[in-house]
C-alpha cells in the first residue's frame, strides 16, 4: 500500500474521528434515552396514583407501568381528557404570546445594534448576553421579587402616585410572559442581528440613490431582506416558548401551567411514567408541526433566493 | 467632443476628502460636459472611487464644491440628487423581479403605476431585456444583471450617470462585449457619464476624455489619444498602455541639439520643440509599437540601440519582444504585428532597435 493511499484513508477516517465525540454523546445521551422514552409512552399505565411504588417485580400492583404492553391509550387519553387539552391549548397560546412579544422586542433592538458604531455595538451585545451568564433560576426568582406586591415596581408606582394600591403582577400571565421573554430574547436578538449584518449594505445605498428616504429604504429593502434570517429567530423563539417550564412553574398559578410542567407532575407526583412520556412526546410533536408549518411558509416567502 | 459652447453638467472644484490624517482626494477640480463620457482612472487607492461617491452623495466632501447644472450639491442629501449610480456589485434588490427593480426609482418618486410600467418597458427594451422582466436577479447572468442595473438608473433620466468599475465582475470575453454595448448605449441615450475604473484599456477604448488620478491628485486630463501619446508624467506614461521607460541625463550635442543619454546604452534625441537643461534628469518613454527592429545596423546614430532578445511573448495578432539592451541594465519592449503568424525574431537574436524622434516622450525630472 502506497503512502498516499494510506494517508488518504487516514484522512477519511479523520473526519469521522472529529465527529465521534459529539456523535457518541448524542447517541448515548440523546437518541437512546429518547427512544426509551418513546417506548415507555407506549406502555399501559398503572392508574393515576402512586400506589404502584414498591412492586419491584413489575407484576401485580407494582412498577411505574405495566410491563410488556404496547398501547396508544396514553395518547388517546391525553386528547380525550379536557384537563390535558386545556393545558395544551394554554401552552400553544402562551407560546404564541411569548413569540409575538419577543419578536417585537428583539427586532428593534437588533436593528439598533446593527446600526450602532463599533464601540456602542460591543457594549450593547454585552448587555444582551449578560443575563445569559447568570443562572436561569436566579433570573426568575429575581423577577419574582421585583414584581411582588411589595416589590420595587409596585412600590415605585405607588410612590409616584400612579396607582393607589399595589397591582398583582407576580403569578399572573404577565409575569410568566415577561420572564419567558427575558429568557429567550437574547438568542432572538443575536440571531436577528446576525441576519441584518449578513445584508449587503450597498443595497440601501442603491435604494437611497434611486430616491428612497431612509425610512422607505428600510421598509422596502432592509426589512424584507432581513425576514429570512428573522424567521430562523422566530422558529427558535416559538420552539423554546412551547417548552416553557420554569416560568409557568415559578411565576404562574395553577391556571397557567404548560405541558412541560405536566410531564414531571405525571411522572413523579402520579408516578405515571407512561403518561409523562406520552406528554413529552406530544410536546415534541407540537414543535415538529410548528417547524414544518413555518418551513412551508418561509419556503414560499423567500422563493427569490433560490429561484 | 467638448467645444466651448458645450454646457457644463458637472463641476468639481477644489474637492478634498480627508479620512482622519489621510487625504484620499486632494483638492481636485474638473468639469464634465453635456453628453460626455468621462473616465476617471488610476490604481486602487488613488481616490477615484471616493471622488465618485462624493459626487453621488454617498460620502461628504471635507471641502470643495460639487455642482450639477450650476446647483451646489454639497448639502443636498443623496436621495434628492438626480444622479444615477451603478455599483460594482450591481446592488440589484434580490427580492424584487427585474421589472420591480427597474420601477423602484420611479415608485420612490411617486410616479403612478401605468407610466411606471411604460417607462420600465422602454428602458428594458433599450438594454434588450424585455423578456426577462419577471425574473429575479438570482436567475440572471452577470452581464444581464449589469444591464438591469443600468436600466434601473436610466429609467430616472438622471442628470448624470456614475459607473463604479461596472465591468470588473465580468469575465474577460463578456467584458469586451459589454464595453462596446455600454459605449453604444451611452451614445444612444446621450447621458452624461462618469466612469471610474482601474482598467486603462476600458478607458482608452470608451472614453471621450480621461482624468488620470494618482495618490489623490489629478495628474492629467485629456482625450485618450492625448493621454496616450503625450503623457505629462512618468506615472501617466506607465499607467496607460505598455511602454519602455528610462531615466537619462540631458546634454547638448555638438550640433547644438538637445540629447538625453541613458546608461551609456543609447542616446535619445527628442523633437527640437523640447528643451532640457544640460545635466538635468529626464524621464524617457517609448511605446513598443513605435520601435522598429532589424538585424542590420542602422544609419542613424541617435534614437537607436542594440540588444539581445530576452523573451518573446506571443499574443496571436502580434508579438512582444523583451530586449535587454547591451551595456546597460535597461529593458526595451517592442511589439510587432504578425499578419502571417510568424515572428521575425527569436530569443537570443542580436537586434538593432530604432525609432523616430516624434515617438519619444521626454519629461523633465521624473
Amino acid at each position: 500500500m502506497s503512502i498516499s493511499i494510506l494517508s488518504e484513508r487516514l484522512s477519511r477516517y479523520n473526519k469521522f474521528f472529529l465527529l465521534s465525540p459529539l456523535l457518541f454523546f448524542l447517541i448515548f445521551f440523546f437518541a437512546g434515552p429518547l427512544l426509551w422514552l418513546f417506548r415507555v409512552s407506549l406502555y399501559q399505565s398503572r392508574g393515576s396514583s402512586g400506589f404502584g411504588i414498591g412492586g419491584a417485580d413489575g407484576k401485580e400492583g407494582g412498577g411505574f407501568y405495566v410491563e410488556g404492553t404496547w398501547t396508544l391509550e396514553n395518547y388517546f387519553k391525553f386528547f380525550q381528557d379536557e384537563y390535558f387539552r386545556d393545558i395544551m391549548f394554554f401552552t400553544v397560546e402562551l407560546a404564541f404570546i411569548v413569540t409575538m412579544v419577543t419578536m417585537l422586542v428583539s427586532y428593534p433592538m437588533a436593528y439598533y445594534i446593527y446600526k450602532a458604531g463599533a464601540k456602542l455595538k460591543t457594549f450593547l451585545l454585552i448587555i444582551v448576553i449578560l443575563p445569559k451568564l447568570s443562572n436561569m433560576l436566579v433570573l426568575v426568582y429575581g423577577l419574582q421579587i421585583l414584581l411582588a406586591n411589595n416589590g420595587w415596581i409596585n412600590k415605585a408606582l405607588v410612590g409616584l402616585g400612579i396607582i393607589d394600591e399595589p397591582v398583582k403582577l407576580v403569578y399572573t400571565l404577565f409575569s410568566v410572559v415577561v420572564s419567558k421573554v427575558l429568557l429567550i430574547a437574547p438568542y432572538t436578538i443575536l440571531v436577528i442581528t446576525a441576519a441584518l449584518h449578513g445584508l449587503d449594505r450597498t443595497l440601501r445605498d442603491a435604494a437611497m440613490g434611486l430616491g428612497a428616504s431612509g425610512t422607505r429604504a428600510f421598509l422596502t429593502i432592509t426589512f424584507p431582506l432581513s425576514l429570512p434570517g428573522s424567521y430562523v429567530a422566530l422558529l427558535i423563539t416559538i420552539v423554546w416558548a412551547l417548552g416553557a417550564f420554569v416560568s409557568p412553574l415559578l411565576l404562574g398559578n395553577p391556571d397557567l401551567q404548560t405541558l412541560a410542567v405536566e410531564v414531571p407532575k405525571q411522572t413523579f407526583e402520579n408516578v405515571n411514567w407512561a403518561m409523562g412520556s406520552a406528554i413529552a412526546f406530544i410536546i415534541l410533536g407540537l414543535m415538529f408541526v410548528v417547524v414544518l408549518v413555518f418551513n412551508l411558509i418561509i419556503g414560499s416567502a423567500i422563493k427569490w433566493r433560490t429561484a | 467632443m467638448n467645444t466651448e459652447e458645450q454646457k457644463v453638467v458637472l463641476e468639481v472644484k477644489n474637492l478634498t476628502k480627508e479620512f482622519g490624517d489621510d487625504a484620499a482626494v486632494k483638492n481636485i477640480s474638473f468639469d464634465l460636459y453635456d453628453g460626455e463620457f468621462l473616465f476617471v482612472i488610476g490604481p486602487s487607492g488613488c481616490g477615484k472611487t471616493t471622488t465618485l461617491r462624493m459626487i453621488g452623495g454617498y460620502e461628504s466632501p471635507s471641502s470643495g464644491e460639487i455642482r450639477v447644472r450650476g446647483q451646489l450639491l454639497n448639502n443636498v442629501p443623496l436621495e434628492k440628487r438626480n444622479i444615477g449610480m451603478v455599483f460594482q456589485s450591481y446592488a440589484l434588490f434580490p427580492h424584487m423581479t427585474v421589472q420591480k427593480n427597474v420601477e423602484y426609482g420611479l415608485r420612490m418618486r411617486g410616479v403612478s403605476k401605468a407610466p411606471r410600467k411604460k417607462k420600465a418597458a422602454e428602458v428594458l427594451s433599450l438594454v434588450e431585456l424585455e423578456d426577462y422582466a419577471e425574473r429575479y436577479p438570482a436567475q440572471l447572468s452577470g452581464g444581464q444583471k449589469q444591464r438591469v442595473a443600468l436600466a434601473r438608473v436610466i429609467a430616472l433620466e438622471p442628470d448624470l450617470l456614475l459607473l463604479d468599475e461596472p465591468l470588473a465582475n465580468l469575465d474577460k470575453r463578456l467584458r469586451d462585449t459589454m464595453r462596446v454595448e455600454l459605449k453604444k448605449l451611452q451614445e444612444k441615450v446621450g447621458i452624461t457619464t462618469l466612469y471610474v475604473t482601474h482598467d486603462q484599456e476600458e478607458a482608452l477604448t470608451m472614453a471621450d476624455r480621461i482624468v488620470v488620478m494618482h495618490d489623490g491628485n489629478i495628474l492629467q486630463v485629456g482625450s485618450p489619444k492625448d493621454v496616450y501619446n503625450d503623457p505629462n508624467s512618468p506615472f501617466v506614461a506607465g499607467f496607460l498602455g505598455e511602454t519602455s521607460s528610462f531615466q537619462g541625463k540631458a546634454r547638448i550635442a555638438s550640433d547644438g541639439f538637445n540629447e538625453i543619454v541613458i546608461d551609456n546604452a543609447m542616446i535619445v534625441r527628442p523633437t527640437p520643440t523640447n528643451s532640457f537643461q544640460p545635466n538635468n534628469s529626464v524621464f524617457v518613454s517609448i511605446r513598443p509599437e513605435r520601435i522598429k527592429l532589424s538585424k542590420e545596423p542602422q544609419a542613424q546614430e541617435v534614437n537607436c540601440t542594440t540588444g539581445i532578445i530576452d523573451f518573446v511573448s506571443y499574443l496571436g495578432s502580434h508579438v512582444f519582444y523583451f530586449i535587454s539592451v547591451l551595456d546597460g541594465a535597461s529593458l526595451l519592449k517592442a511589439s510587432e504585428p504578425i499578419p502571417h503568424g510568424q515572428a521575425s525574431f527569436e530569443v537570443g537574436d542580436f537586434v538593432h532597435a530604432y525609432w523616430q524622434e516624434e515617438n519619444v516622450v521626454c519629461i523633465n525630472g521624473g
